[in-house]
């Protein structure tokens, strides 16, 4: 009697089971790809706190191996009709790099095949949680904008700038999102992301603030001439670099609305965004007895006022055009500046105007100033661009881009000399860009040849214009479906004292890849 | 570049349908033509699982699969579902100029320009106008050419100041359901430059016919191509919720 009721209820938990499994769809799906790329030129990068460089990730050489990823993906959808979402997706690197320094490292296996995991959705979607009304809670990115790459009121995410070929891909952050879709296409987006994710730099990054001839990020010529020739004539024996992330507070938590419709035939949106920037800037320095000096650096709040337009002209065959800005109204950056040999008790430095343009070291006068790393200037970044299919061969498309994806507030950047050693060169922190690409597809479209460039437009209130620029050329191959090859090089031009050819930026790479996607 | 991406999908944001309406005897081409176009709308909403096969010289077919949601007149959600590499990718067609592809890799929505229209589909033989013609008499002059006990030959002509790379269109329409099974495109100066092969009718609805297999010729190098039609559901239950942005980007 006990056993049957045991074995009926068995039956009807299974039974149970098998109906709401039945209204699960579920689907599956991701990529396996190999990323191998060669390094021509640049700086060579190497890990710090270590004794000897070793082969491993964290190294790049001038010339030499500088990626050997293997990538599996993988994404899982399971959708109960129109009611939920839910969506995680997981990215396993393996760098292809043994990072072993010592030989308790050689057996520990994770040292000798070190790898990553990375992941861009796990979230729950409720669809009409209250009428018209889509809440999605959980690990997601919020994309906002209408240009391509270049979008100033995208900041909800962070950004991946640690691989030049994506271009600055959004990362995944926890976050809530909420979608009110009242009429047509009208729609009032409100996310709210309580941690911020700092954006993952290019492990070039560290040249901008290690290499000893670097001039300080200061507005005041005056003040980072001074500097400047501090640092010559007391050069540092190491630099250490330390980013503030933001406490986990309420305070710190990035909130961001965007209301976007369509009038006539053109989509246009307004946006709010309240956070942070997701590259950091320096924000004090400490220079010890012994030579050494301690960098921080903060991820400077923001918040932006955003719109964009996008549209398609049908006298003009058709063509593409989109307009994206994003007005930034930034937290004021002064710089710290600690000195143990001038100032033992850790009073900053602080600089008085001398009358003519300079500046001197002054401490204790009440017109003395700390450097001003960002204004709170409010500035202007956008993009204008278009595009068009000329033939079934071939695309073009083109964007004017004031103000790049790294680049934040008014005023001056100071570069490094063309020659290490040499003296730095000043332009505007906003740079003007051109960013153009033409695509041929040829077989059937199994054949992809593409050409990508980024150029920087002389500025002609700059004491020193250069020419600078990225160029992307790239072959694709589909070989069957869902199977690609690619054989491409990413090409920084122009000298160390300009934008691309920094060392900091990057350096020229061969890549081949090949990708399998299900 | 990730609106070339895309570009390609949003020419299969279309589906094909066709009627059946008695015509009286020994109509006029306007006659007949006009009963191809009321055939083809003869729907108010409809669903088609279908494949897309790109033959190769080696007679080999790369394959693509992907799901159509239609609400006449003209909106239309499409949802690839392979290969890899395009799955989980949407195209939404509002109207003939507000169009939107949705990135699942970019986690966007993206406006299209119309120019994609000068795209082909995945390499494929089919262009915009393959896909996405449901009233031919909004561009083109028919005159009956001919007929036979089967069908009638309708010779289209482009109406001034259409813009178009086939000026002039020959149509063979059955007589029994007025659904096109053959046509064939010629420019201007009246070379062949692909025949389109409609098979397979199967009456869907009381009112529709759905043809199970399209085939495009490429009459210049014969490359050929063809979209399998494996399921169509007529009128069923479709909201307009389905022709949003939002719903694009559910994904579902």
């Amino acid at each position: 009697m006990r056993g049957s009721l045991v074995v009926a209820t068995l039956a009807v938990a299974v039974t149970t089971t098998t109906a709401r499994a039945d209204l699960v769809d579920i689907k599956f799906g991701g990529a396996i790809s190999s990323d191998i790329r060669f390094r021509l030129g640049g700086a060579e990068v190497t890990p710090s706190g270590v004794r000897a460089p070793y082969p491993s990730q964290y190294r790049l050489l001038p010339y030499g191996f500088s990626r050997n990823e293997n990538i599996v993906k993988a994404q899982l959808t399971m959708t109960v009709a129109n009611k939920v979402k839910a969506v995680a997706d997981v990215d396993f690197y393996w760098y292809g790099y043994s990072d072993i320094n010592d030989i308790d490292m050689n057996t520990l296996r994770e040292k000798v095949d070190p790898f990553r995991v990375d992941s861009y959705a796990a979230y729950v979607e409720i669809y009409n949680i209250l009428p018209k009304l889509d809440l999605r809670i959980g690990r997601q990115v919020v994309a906002w904008g209408v240009a391509d790459k270049f979008n100033p009121t995208n900041n909800l995410n962070s950004l991946d700038l640690s691989d030049p070929l994506l271009f600055g891909r959004a990362l995944g952050n926890q976050m809530i999102r909420l979608d009110w879709n009242p009429w047509r296409d009208l729609v009032l987006t409100a996310v709210w992301v309580p941690i911020f994710r700092p954006a993952q730099l290019p492990r070039t990054a560290p040249v901008a603030l290690t290499e000893p001839d670097r001039p300080a990020w200061v507005q005041e010529d005056g003040i980072r001439d001074l500097l400047y020739s501090f640092a010559q004539i007391y050069p540092p024996n190491k630099v250490n670099v330390y980013p503030l992330v933001p406490e986990p507070t309420i305070q710190n938590s990035q909130f961001g609305a965007r209301l976007s419709g369509r009038i006539k035939s053109v989509d246009v949106s307004l946006s709010y965004y309240y956070g942070r920037f997701g590259i950091p800037v320096p924000a004090w320095t400490e220079n010890k007895k012994d030579g050494t000096v301690d960098v921080g650096l903060v991820y400077p709040r923001m918040q932006v006022i955003g719109a964009d337009i996008a549209g398609s002209i049908e006298k003009l065959k058709g063509l593409g055009y989109w307009i994206e800005a994003g007005l930034f109204l930034p937290q004021e950056i002064t710089y710290g500046i600690y000195d143990e040999r001038v100032y033992p008790n850790r009073t900053p430095l602080t600089f008085r105007e001398d009358g003519s343009g300079g500046y001197n070291l002054a401490t204790g006068y009440p017109e003395a100033k700390r450097p001003t790393i960002v204004p709170s200037t409010p500035f202007l970044k956008l993009t204008a661009g278009w595009d068009l299919t000329i033939n079934k061969y071939l695309y073009c498309n083109m964007q004017y881009v004031y103000g790049f994806i790294d680049e934040f507030g008014w005023g001056k950047q100071p570069r490094p000399g063309v020659n290490f050693g040499d003296r730095p060169r000043v332009e505007s922190r906003l740079g003007h860009y051109l960013v153009a690409g033409l695509d041929l597809k040829l077989f059937q479209d199994a054949l992809l040849l593409r050409f990508f460039g980024a150029f920087k437009v002389p500025q002609h209130d700059d004491p020193d214009p250069k020419f600078t620029a990225v160029l992307f050329p790239q072959i694709s191959w589909t070989v069957w479906d869902g199977t690609e090859l690619t054989l491409a090089s990413f090409i920084f031009l122009g000298d160390r004292s300009t934008k691309f050819g920094d060392p900091a930026a990057g350096a020229t790479e061969l890549v081949l890849k090949a990708k399998f996607s299900y | 570049m990730m609106r070339q991406i895309t570009a390609f999908a949003v020419i299969l944001a279309s589906s094909i349908g066709s009627g059946s309406v008695a015509l009286a005897a020994d109509p006029t081409g306007p006659e007949v033509l006009k009963k191809v176009d009321e055939n083809l709308n003869a729907f108010n909403t409809g669903k088609w699982d279908s494949k897309l096969l790109v033959y190769q010289k080696d007679g080999r077919a790369r394959e693509f699969g992907f799901t159509t949601f239609q609400k006449a007149p003209d909106k239309r959600l499409v949802r690839f579902t392979a290969p890899g590499d395009v799955k989980g990718m949407g195209v939404l067609i509002e109207n003939k100029e507000t169009m939107y592809v949705y990135l699942p890799g970019f986690n966007k929505i993206r406006r299209m320009g119309t120019h994609i229209r000068n795209q082909t589909f995945m390499g494929s033989e089919f262009g915009f106008d393959d896909m996405s013609q449901l009233a031919f008499a909004d561009s083109y002059d028919a005159k009956l050419a001919g007929q036979d006990d089967k069908a009638f030959l309708l010779e289209l002509t482009v109406k001034p100041k259409i813009e178009t790379d086939t000026p002039k269109v020959k149509m063979w329409v059955d007589k029994t359901t007025f659904c096109p099974t053959k046509m064939e495109y010629y420019d201007a100066g009246g070379t062949k430059l692909k025949t389109q092969l409609r098979d397979d009718y199967k009456k869907d609805s009381p009112k529709h016919w759905q043809p199970m297999k399209i085939t495009v010729i490429n009459e210049r190098n014969g490359h050929k191509s063809e979209i399998v039609f494996l399921t169509s559901e007529i009128d069923g239950a479709i909201g307009d919720d389905t022709f949003t942005q939002r719903s694009l980007l559910r994904g579902n």
